[in-house]
């Protein structure tokens, strides 16, 4: 039996010349090599456009680890120490700023130790409360890779290129794909500020740690196994648990970073629940790896495991998260620890909020280039709620998000953009109309591209008017507004009305540009009020912009806070029952068709033969609609808008004592909300906007 | 460590590449040789170093019959030595693959309740010891020649590690003398291009073609297999996709291991040649795993009388061959059942060729267009159908998976259908198996090519490999990969 070997050509016969062979095989490597270099090479490049850029960072810890200045102490692991461990506490007893940039358990060791690289400064402490499946995962979990794209970025970003094209390089396909494929279908830019999400975190977590009082509840899968196997597997995976390949190579380079002086430290995660800390892997084999390892990169941890445990009754939803009770505890005993390191000075922590509601403007501001946008039209009032003209004005700086009867400014300073047309009158103004939270009159100070326009007195019915006839046309005009009197920027809660937190100043409600003398002739009633002043300052022909590239603004998905004002409807008139969204400004919108609220009846109009119901308020599709009306249950009659946006029904004096409740019923409403016919991001289907009610006695 | 393990990428093959081409400045050979030995114990010991007694000792052993043997080829002492030898195999493979399954059995048949002794597969034991039994029956034969015989290379015709551990089951005659070849630059050169390329189109086949389509076929093979009944097309869409799969993920595994055996200046074996164009069973088995084929014809077919004594014998003596070669790759039911179902289909193709020759229509059975077709047609669906037997990890998912196959389904049958994904997969993947040319064909091209200095080819087939090794490395990238498949065997 013979056993020929495959291709049994006579290689060597036929290579005499040698030369040109090598010169073929040296193609071969070439195309191979080169062809291999340009695929990774494209795969690296998409990538790296698909991930967002910007100067506002994409979540607030990234914020707080980028631009809070040093020294600091950082708290970074998953969310573990966002619930653990209560900064503000920290910093205030040991006289430093501290902030909690612990996020997620299941994002990169690696990509953490890069950032902790890019953005800590000598000075810095760091404590790392890394939950136990950092040092045994070495794959980057799916929930990852699929935020670094948009939430996630500034972990890729703060990356050096070579860094930069590994973790390229290791994501998967079919997520670039999806992305790529979602950033072809994705809806044009919205014209966002775009730390309005980072601000609001920065009202209510200003050093980045969370708080919940109460357990809401085992989430999902705690309630189904023990503590142990949540927190490291079922028995069989404890049993093969080791170190992770990437944990000797990050504390390397941890070791490297604290040569750099930024001071580290590690601890060890909280655990809450019946039965934690069961397993042996907690106190020897796993448990002395991470130890030694630790250990032998010239580190110590920060008390023992089970130091860090506490009882079910401090657990969240899951036995890594503490209820607020817990971390008191928990940041009392690492203040201790940290003390016991020499970190006691008698500095004062900067106040976050302030800062952040500073600097987050800046980097609206830095973030704000110049836009393609359409230009205004002359003539017509664009107000907040007219989808038609949404992309006529970009927000870009110091907004809160649309509302479907403005816009807020978050603080004394904000800026827009807007184009004018090649085609103006001579006299055009810009109008903008809306009002101040407090309903007094302010100072307004109007700057375009840098220079001061404009400076007037506002409040309602008393619009600003901006020259713009001598303004450059056809390309964005960056209109900066300032209050430059109107103090601390307060929110609702601050002022006990509701629990909105959102801090505002003036509520953006409708912009138009016209002539002045088209002004002169619709609105005698702002030029009577003598408290209004008007200034405007000489126009300069403005300096040309310096290169502006694309503005670049992620999408962020919309959390409303709820509004709760209750300026234009007096308490004790209205309370309101089923059918309603929260407090608004001026009033609230109906849920759906039906809805109801109690109207207080004055003692002395009790005794009226009959009463006429007005309902002041307007519907969401801008489509008056027959309305039924129940007062204390019973059908009072149907009744349709008048000419000026009232309902009126008369009913019978028998229905009336105390209080009537008052059943509203819209017979042809249509749900839908505002994000479902594009207008912003609000779930909220909404129907019909109550103003005012009133029970007139006949 | 696997072919596509980044320690064995990054490291192990730059290190293992770079001391071999450090050996060749040697005027001595056993240096490369050592090297290769060396490396091929560290690779194997990767996966789980309590082995690696077991099969030292087992070359060891076998060397040392095989040398006794080559002292007395032929004669009764050595033919007394060879059936040592043999027994001595298959007693260790007996132990470790088959005696858990005996045990089950035993106890289920005769209720003796004999302890199940749960041993632990030690990896490539069938292929180790499959290539040690040839050694042997060729030492005895008189095939070897005793002066050859030498521990070095003995060491390395069984260790060499592109074919340790799943294939291709390589033979003495066509290794050992390699190692003594005397190779020119050049053509050491254009091997190491020619295993690049095929490197690079054995990691797409794995790691692009067969680990995409991979989560559907285990979708429907795990339903099956815990009790569930799916639609008809549900089991066709599973069969099918795992038919692809199997043929890319071992036709890859194997493609890669013959292009690192060239980087080595080794030519391994081919191990399949279009398998699903085969136009009936016979050539069916001519084209897939033919280093199996090849050794459970000369080893256990032609021993057995092959087709010597009669077509009846001839019958007998296929399907006890494809049954054993069935229960080869494990101890279970279904690898039996595979077997035997293969040994049937043999059967039916001899008879009918046995008919259409008596009828004397052989020659219009052989070339005409449309018979040739549906016995392509046919003996692929056969192929299929066997092929869940090979899956199922039950006999009764076999079953019921194949019932849905033929339209008995039962009522609440579950539909599994397959993403858009796997669905441009599989195509491309039946594409690629029915009508590209195959790693056998464009590595003859690449050499053709080469010879004639047909510059636009040689670069075609570069940017072919950079594209076949970048979309491999993208695949590897995915959060789900499947391990060889072959590694079970």
């Amino acid at each position: 039996m013979t056993h020929s070997t495959n291709n049994d050509t006579n290689v060597s016969a036929e290579c005499n010349a040698t030369a040109p062979l090598f010169k073929h095989l040296g193609k071969f490597a070439a195309c191979m090599v080169g062809t291999t270099t340009l695929c990774l090479g494209a795969y690296f490049a998409t990538v790296d456009n698909l991930v967002e850029k910007s100067e506002v960072p994409g979540t607030y810890k990234s914020f707080l680890l980028k631009d809070v200045p040093g020294p600091r102490i950082i708290f970074e692991s998953g969310s573990n120490s966002h619930h653990a461990i209560d900064t503000k506490t920290v910093g205030t007893a040991l006289g430093m700023t501290a902030i909690n940039i612990a996020d997620n358990a299941g994002y990169s060791l690696e990509d953490k130790v890069t950032r902790l690289e890019t953005y800590t400064r000598a000075g810095d402490v760091v404590v790392l409360p890394l939950e136990w499946s950092f040092y045994s995962r070495e794959k980057l979990t799916d929930a990852y890779v699929e935020s670094i794209f948009s939430e996630n970025r500034d972990y890729y970003r703060s990356m050096p290129p070579l860094k930069r094209l590994q973790r390229a390089l290791s994501l998967p396909p079919e997520t670039v794909i999806s992305e790529l494929r979602q950033s072809v279908s994705r809806p044009a830019k919205e014209t966002e500020s775009p730390a309005h999400q980072l601000f609001s975190t920065a009202i209510t977590l200003p050093s980045g740690h969370f708080v919940r009082e109460a357990s809401i509840g085992p989430g999902v899968g705690v309630a189904d196994q023990s503590c142990d196997d949540y927190i490291l597997g079922k028995p069989d995976v404890r049993k093969t648990l080791k170190l992770g390949k990437n944990v000797k190579p990050a504390l390397a380079r941890l070791k490297k970073l604290k040569a750099r002086g930024v001071d580290i430290h590690f601890a060890w995660p909280v655990l809450a629940g019946e039965g934690c800390m069961s397993d042996p892997a907690f106190v020897k084999g796993f448990r002395s790896e991470i130890e030694t390892a630790v250990n032998k990169a010239g580190f110590e941890f920060l008390g023992t495991p089970s130091q860090s445990l506490y009882g079910q009754n401090f657990q969240d939803d899951t036995p890594y998260h503490l209820i607020s009770a817990g971390t008191d505890l928990h940041t009392a005993q690492m203040i201790r620890f940290l003390k016991a390191q020499g970190h006691d000075t008698d500095g004062k922590p900067l106040d976050l909020k302030t800062f952040a509601r500073h600097r987050l403007l800046e980097l609206e501001l830095a973030e704000a280039t110049s836009v393609k946008q359409p230009a205004l039209p002359v003539g017509h009032a664009i107000r907040m709620d007219d989808p038609d003209f949404r992309s006529h004005v970009h927000f870009s700086a110091g907004w809160w998000v649309f509302e479907p009867y403005g816009r807020w400014m978050r603080d004394n300073r904000a800026m827009f953009q807007v184009t004018l047309p090649d085609s103006l009158p001579v006299d055009a103004m810009l109008e903008i109309k809306g009002i101040t939270r407090s309903r007094r009159q302010d100072r307004v100070n109007i700057s375009i591209d840098g220079h001061l326009i404009a400076s007037s007195l506002f409040r309602e019915n008393a619009p600003l008017q901006i020259p713009v006839a001598d303004l450059p046309r056809g390309k964005a005009l960056s209109i900066f507004i300032d209050l430059p009197d109107a103090g601390v920027a307060r929110s609702p809660l601050d002022e006990g009305e509701s629990e909105d937190a959102r801090s505002m100043t003036l509520l953006f409600q409708s912009l138009e540009l016209t002539s002045l003398t088209d002004l002169k002739g619709t609105q005698l009633s702002v030029s009577k009020d003598s408290s209004i002043e008007i200034e405007t300052v000489a126009v300069s022909p403005l300096p040309t912009p310096t290169a502006l590239s694309e503005v670049s603004i992620p999408p962020v998905a919309l959390k409303r806070t709820p509004y709760n004002l209750e300026i234009d409807t007096p308490k004790s008139s209205i309370e309101y029952g089923a059918g309603w969204w929260s407090q608004e400004t001026e009033g609230r919108w109906m849920r759906n068709e039906t809805a109801s609220f109690d109207l207080r009846v004055p003692q002395s109009d009790q005794s009226s033969d009959g009463y006429i119901l007005r309902l002041v308020g307007d519907f969401f599709l801008n489509k008056p609609q027959p309305v039924d009306i129940m007062i204390n249950e019973e059908m009072v009659g149907s009744a349709t808008v008048d000419a000026s946006g009232i309902i009126s029904i008369p009913f019978a004096s028998s229905k009336v004592s105390e209080s009537v409740k008052v059943t509203v019923n819209l017979t042809e409403a249509n749900l839908i909300s505002p994000k479902a016919m594009g207008l912003s991001s609000d779930e909220r289907t909404l129907t019909y906007f109550l103003k005012s009610a009133e029970l007139q006695p006949i | 460590m696997l072919f596509t393990d980044p320690v064995f990428l990054t490291k192990f093959l730059p290190l293992v590449l770079l001391g071999f081409f450090a050996t060749l400045f040697s005027k001595t050979r056993w240096h490369s040789q050592v090297l290769l030995i060396g490396a091929s114990l560290v690779f194997y010991s990767w996966f789980k170093s309590e082995y690696l007694i077991l099969l030292v000792g087992s070359m060891a052993v076998n060397y040392i019959l095989a040398k006794h043997i080559l002292a007395q080829p032929g004669t009764t002492k050595s033919k007394r030595i060879l059936v040592v030898g043999i027994v001595a195999n298959l007693l260790l493979l007996g132990v470790y693959k088959y005696l858990g399954f005996l045990t089950v059995n035993f106890n289920a048949l005769l209720d003796v309740g004999l302890p199940n002794p749960k041993l632990l597969l030690p990896l490539a034991i069938s292929f180790f010891t499959f290539q040690q039994i040839s050694y042997l029956c060729d030492s005895h034969a008189g095939k070897m020649d005793a002066a050859s015989h030498n521990p070095l290379e003995y060491a390395l015709f069984v260790t060499f590690f592109p074919q340790l551990i799943a294939g291709p089951i390589v033979h003495h005659a066509e290794m050992m003398p390699q190692f003594r070849k005397i190779i020119t630059p050049s053509e050491r050169a254009i091997m190491f291009c020619e295993g690049l390329c095929l490197f690079a189109l054995g990691l797409f086949k794995k790691l692009a073609i067969a680990d995409s389509i991979a989560p559907y076929a285990n979708q429907v093979f795990t339903s099956v297999d815990s009790g569930a009944v799916v639609t008809s097309v549900t089991a066709w869409g599973g069969a099918l996709t795992y038919t692809f799969q199997i043929y890319f993920d071992f036709s890859g595994y194997s493609d890669m291991a013959i292009g690192l055996g060239l980087l080595f200046a080794i030519r391994l074996p081919w191990n399949f040649n279009s398998p699903y164009k085969s136009e009936n069973m016979s050539d069916f088995w001519r084209r897939w795993h033919m280093t199996l084929s090849r050794w459970l014809r000369d080893y256990l077919y032609i021993p057995l009388g092959g087709n010597r004594h009669g077509k009846l014998r001839q019958y007998i003596n296929n399907f006890a061959t494809m049954v054993l070669g069935g229960l080869w790759h494990g101890a279970h039911w279904n690898f039996l059942i595979w077997g035997a179902l293969h040994g049937f289909y043999l059967i039916v193709n001899q008879f009918v060729r046995a008919i259409a020759k008596f009828f004397g229509v052989l020659d219009i059975v052989e070339t005409a267009k449309s018979i040739r077709i549906s016995s392509w047609a046919i003996t692929f669906l056969a192929a299929v159908v066997a092929w869940v037997f090979f899956r199922a990890t039950t006999t009764s998912g076999a079953i019921s998976m194949t019932l849905s196959m033929f339209g008995f389904v039962a009522d609440g049958a579950v539909h599994m259908p397959a993403n858009l994904q796997t669905t441009l997969w599989v195509t491309l993947a039946a594409f690629a198996a029915f009508l590209l040319p195959n790693t056998k064909e464009i590595s003859e091209l690449f050499e053709t090519n080469l010879l004639k200095r047909s510059s636009a080819l040689v670069s075609a087939l570069g940017i072919t490999s950079g594209l076949a090794a970048s979309a491999a490395f993208l695949a590897s990238l995915s959060l789900t990969q499947s391990p060889f498949l072959y590694f079970n065997f």
